[in-house]
């Protein structure tokens, strides 16, 4: 999934599911955490750039259950300083390896079994894909903005 | 927990025959597909859960575990029995499935989540299924908040299942 729609389910996953820790501190380490674990594609940007998407041969540990094991045991600590950051990183991190199962192609359990896991929820052409992408971040975007102004 | 697995799955193996006979378009149906279904039904729960809606988290929870049972059922139909595969596609998805729902719950659940975490990868390395049931568990406490709201032991189970 893309970053805003990244950012958005985590957002509306925070919003609707732990309103009572909602503030601009939390929106922000939600989005913060959503999205972080992108930063290992940064490596294969260029190739992106070429072929218009990032492969999941591009996600490293940190992008899958291994990765998101770690975070969410480094989540879990900081909750025991403050319950509500804890809380927003567990929703932030979760929710990316969420969608990304959902949507992409992944390796879940890289590096100990390369075997990519594809659910076939999503289009694998790109076309139908970035459509797919658009209307899903969209309606991501507008049902937040609703929770956050209700 | 492997005895229990062994006798349920033939409790099971039994049920599908019929079940197969009697609806022949299942062969049509891609099993990481239903997998997925019974993923995208998970925030649902979550959702419900914190809103306290218990009974219709409870029915949620069991809709996403019918359906993760179905996917073994379509994949049995298919004749996709015992893949390594298929295997991946159900421990990664019900993993996931669970740390969605768990999010809600108390630390307790956050740290059973990050164990069974932990046991699936080391299944994968060791080729050994040791998983803790996690989403059953819930859903067998969640009953149980549910009918013991006015008995004085619900408010050490409110404590157990959603006090951080």
């Amino acid at each position: 999934m893309n970053t805003l729609g990244h950012i958005f389910f985590a957002n509306l996953l925070l919003v609707f599911g732990a309103p009572s820790i909602v503030s601009p501190t939390t929106l922000i380490v939600t989005s913060i955490a959503a999205v972080i674990t992108d930063l290992d594609h940064l490596a294969h940007l260029r190739t992106a750039l070429k072929t218009h998407r990032f492969k999941s041969e591009t996600r490293t540990m940190w992008h899958e259950i291994p990765g998101l094991l770690l975070a969410m045991a480094a989540s879990v600590a900081v909750t025991f300083f403050s319950a509500s950051l804890g809380q927003s990183l567990l929703i932030g991190f979760v929710s990316h390896y969420f969608l990304d199962l959902l949507t992409r192609p992944t390796r879940p359990f890289y590096p100990l079994n390369e075997k990519v896991v594809f659910l076939g929820l999503a289009p694998r052409n790109l076309r139908k894909l970035t459509a797919y992408d658009a209307v899903i971040t969209a309606t991501f975007g507008v049902i937040l903005i609703a929770g956050l102004q209700g | 927990m492997q005895a229990f697995r062994g006798k349920a799955y033939s409790i099971f193996r039994v049920v599908q025959k019929p079940v197969l006979a009697g609806f022949p378009f299942l062969q049509q149906l891609d099993p990481n597909m239903i997998s997925g279904l019974s993923l995208v039904f998970s925030p649902i729960a979550y959702l419900l859960l914190s809103e306290r809606a218990i009974l219709a988290s409870i029915v949620t929870i069991f809709f996403v575990l019918l359906l993760d049972a179905f996917d073994g059922v379509v994949a049995r139909a298919k004749g996709q029995t015992g893949s390594r595969d298929g295997w991946m596609v159900d421990v990664a998805v019900d993993r996931l499935s669970e740390a969605i729902i768990c999010l809600v719950l108390s630390r307790f659940f956050i740290l059973l989540t990050i164990t069974n975490m932990g046991l699936a990868l080391l299944s994968c390395k060791y080729k050994k299924h040791i998983i803790i049931p996690l989403r059953q568990i819930t859903l067998v406490i969640l009953i149980a908040y549910f009918l013991l709201q006015s008995h004085p032991i619900f408010s050490l189970l409110d404590q157990i299942v959603f006090c951080w």
